[in-house]
């Protein structure tokens, strides 16, 4: 048995065989371009940061939902060097008056900044210098190469070593393969340390003996003792196959009720099959929100009926009779992809009008094909929903609807199977729809509330800069009340989606005017499970009316802080 | 051009965090935008750049703006990096 120290970042014991996660470099070489190419070179260079753009947005997107916005301010800062006015005109300079490739123009140009970080001696100057290297990777492979920059596949769960890794690395990985993490360089507040605690894959780091690591074939993380053990023989694996069997046995309980036994439910939001493969579903009443426009964000391309219906399935014989919400390709605003026309990028103001079902309905048969995926999945046995996002009027439910029938016809004329009993909802997240909650309520079965866009439709705020103050704002609750109460009215269910479900301060704010269904992410279940199982609905539900009625979201902040706080004890 | 010096409050200086703000806050307005720390001048919607200067805690800062709406942007970001960059 050999034993190798490194510093525990993520907590747990794993055990597996090794695999060795090494990113292709592509040389760099310095080549001397022909006036007529300069153009062409620097649209390479517009794609390039285009693509990776791109990806940067969707892994925001999910930094957001597994962590928070303040981790997703560090994407922003990546985003915004791979925009950066200095680095594009000192490129275009090299490309333009030195005639050299624009591989090696950004290759120069970011090195030499890389080199100025690396040279200052603060911390938080090297801890940004990883950012930079992610930047420049991502940039450098999209100039290289036509597939996605995404991490290599894991065929069997291993223990990942690697130098160093990005969260992005980290977040493209499968993670039901991944049982531990392993790097030379990484620190307790990075990113990837973050992730790998809200994911609960075992993780150490600074490893000097990084080099033994590489010879081995297979490892013992234990980030308990901080240690790594390798070459050892079968009575010391099960001594650490015991120690992983006792630590699995403090689980989290399933809740499904309030103290005083109130029932509440709660779902689980996803947005990648293998992200919902790889949760307990025991946990959960179901899927509340699948955000099915990932599977084109992964592609880069809207993928076929067929090929939708296979993840579909998969994801309805996964949850094993429980319900799942699909919500129907919900593009716009900051979620797009390369294979859209191009020119609409540079053109914001067109993304904020034809986000969400608005984009569906202009392009009838992507959202027709959809339809037909979801109906197929559907089966008998199984509660398949339907879910259309940043709905605003009754028509485009209507058209909707339309479409779905016509989905239906196609299906049963190419006699494929699928099921015609499927709910049919709307996404409350606009303001235009607070206004018409009677008239569509009898054309739909069901409200989700997506709090985060209803946010930034109620405060006009752009979601860069979203506040998640505005959580706590009494206007937010007044307008989720006039969606509870319209479900009432019509029996309708209501349940809250976004981020404010996750946030327990404004959770008890939800509880508080009546809302008895959520869909949270992952991560937040350990939290939001104890407040639920310790919270008393009826001494909840006395602030009421100090929350509709409060002059500010601060106001309701420390009111529901301040509720929050005593529960621990009084509850 | 109007410009005005002020010192950096928050702990750790200009890092990454505060830079994103600022830089998210000057590419909001037309005119040109520099910043002068330590005889160095850079242009301020350039998060690099602005990381370059490697700005401490307690350091004065010289923001210069330039174009239509100088008067505002210069208001605005020294107001933003007194408020800490609404970071702490």
């Amino acid at each position: 048995m050999k034993i190798i120290k490194g510093v525990k970042i993520s907590p747990g014991i794993a055990i597996g065989p090794i695999f060795h996660f090494h990113r292709d470099s592509f040389q760099i070489s310095k080549i001397k371009i022909k006036k007529h190419q300069i153009n062409s070179e620097i649209f390479r260079l517009e794609l390039a940061i285009s693509k990776s753009i791109d990806e940067l947005t969707q892994i925001r997107e999910l930094v957001t939902y597994h962590l928070d916005n303040e981790h997703a301010s560090m994407i922003d800062a990546q985003i915004m060097a791979m925009k950066d006015e200095i680095v594009i005109q000192s490129v275009k300079d090299i490309v333009t008056k030195e005639l050299k490739n624009v591989l090696w123009a950004y290759y120069e140009v970011m090195s030499g900044f890389e080199k100025i970080m690396a040279d200052a001696s603060s911390e938080y100057l090297q801890e940004r210098d990883v950012d930079l290297l992610d930047v420049k990777k991502r940039i450098i492979h999209h100039l290289s190469s036509d597939k996605n920059y995404s991490a290599p596949e894991i065929t069997k769960p291993s223990i990942v070593i690697c130098e160093r890794i990005t969260p992005s690395d980290f977040l493209h990985m499968n993670k039901k393969m991944v049982l531990g993490l392993i790097t030379k360089i990484g620190g307790v507040d990075s990113h990837t340390g973050i992730l790998a605690r809200t994911l609960k894959i075992p993780y150490l780091s600074n490893i000097i003996e990084f080099h033994q690591l590489i010879k081995a074939d297979k490892a013992i993380i234990d980030s308990y003792e901080e240690k790594v053990v390798i070459d050892y023989n079968d009575d010391e694996e099960e001594y650490y196959k015991k120690s992983i069997q006792n630590e699995t046995r403090i689980q989290i309980k399933k809740v499904s009720a309030t103290k005083d036994g109130t029932e509440f439910k709660i779902f689980v939001n996803g947005s990648f099959l293998s992200e919902i493969e790889s949760m307990n579903l025991h946990y959960y009443s179901g899927v509340g929100l699948f955000r099915s426009e990932f599977l084109c964000i992964e592609r880069n391309a809207i993928p076929s009926e067929d090929e939708q219906y296979r993840v579909y399935k998969q994801i309805v014989e996964h949850l094993k009779g429980k319900s799942v919400i699909f919500r129907t390709f919900d593009f716009g605003r900051d979620k797009f992809i390369t294979m859209l026309d191009m020119e609409m990028f540079h053109q914001d103001q067109v993304f904020e009008e034809w986000g969400g079902i608005q984009f569906c309905l202009e392009n009838p048969t992507i959202l027709k094909n959809q339809f037909k995926a979801i109906l197929r999945a559907n089966t008998t046995t199984s509660e398949v929903k339907i879910m259309i996002p940043m709905v605003s009027t009754l028509k485009e439910i209507r058209d909707s609807k339309k479409i779905l029938n016509e989905a239906k016809a196609e299906l049963k004329s190419e006699k494929k199977p699928f099921s015609d009993k499927i709910n049919f909802g709307v996404m409350v997240e606009t303001k235009e729809i607070l206004n018409i909650l009677d008239e569509i309520a009898t054309e739909v079965d069901f409200f989700s509330i997506g709090t985060n866009d209803l946010a930034l439709y109620l405060f006009g705020s752009k979601r860069d800069q979203y506040n998640a103050k505005n959580h706590y704002h009494p206007t937010m609750y007044s307008s989720i009340l006039k969606v509870i109460e319209a479900g009432k009215k019509h029996n309708l269910p209501v349940s809250v989606c976004g981020e404010m479900s996750s946030d327990p301060y404004a959770l008890i704010g939800l509880i508080a005017i009546g809302i008895r269904s959520i869909s949270i992410n992952s991560g937040s279940l350990e939290q939001i499970n104890s407040i639920i199982s310790t919270i008393e609905i009826n001494k909840v539900e006395q602030y009421k009316n100090k929350i509709l009625k409060s002059s500010s979201a601060f106001e309701n902040y420390s009111i529901l802080k301040g509720i929050y706080n005593s529960s621990k004890y009084l509850f | 051009m109007v410009k005005e010096k002020v010192v950096v409050l928050n702990e750790h200086g200009i890092h990454t965090r505060p830079a994103t703000a600022f830089v998210t806050l000057a590419g909001q307005f037309d005119s040109e935008i520099f910043i002068t720390y330590q005889g160095k001048r850079v242009n301020a919607k350039s998060i690099l750049g602005l990381l370059v200067l490697a700005i401490e805690p307690g350091a004065e800062i010289e923001i210069e703006t330039d174009g239509s709406d100088e008067k505002e942007a210069l208001e605005e970001l020294i107001e933003l990096v007194n408020n800490k960059f609404g970071t702490e």
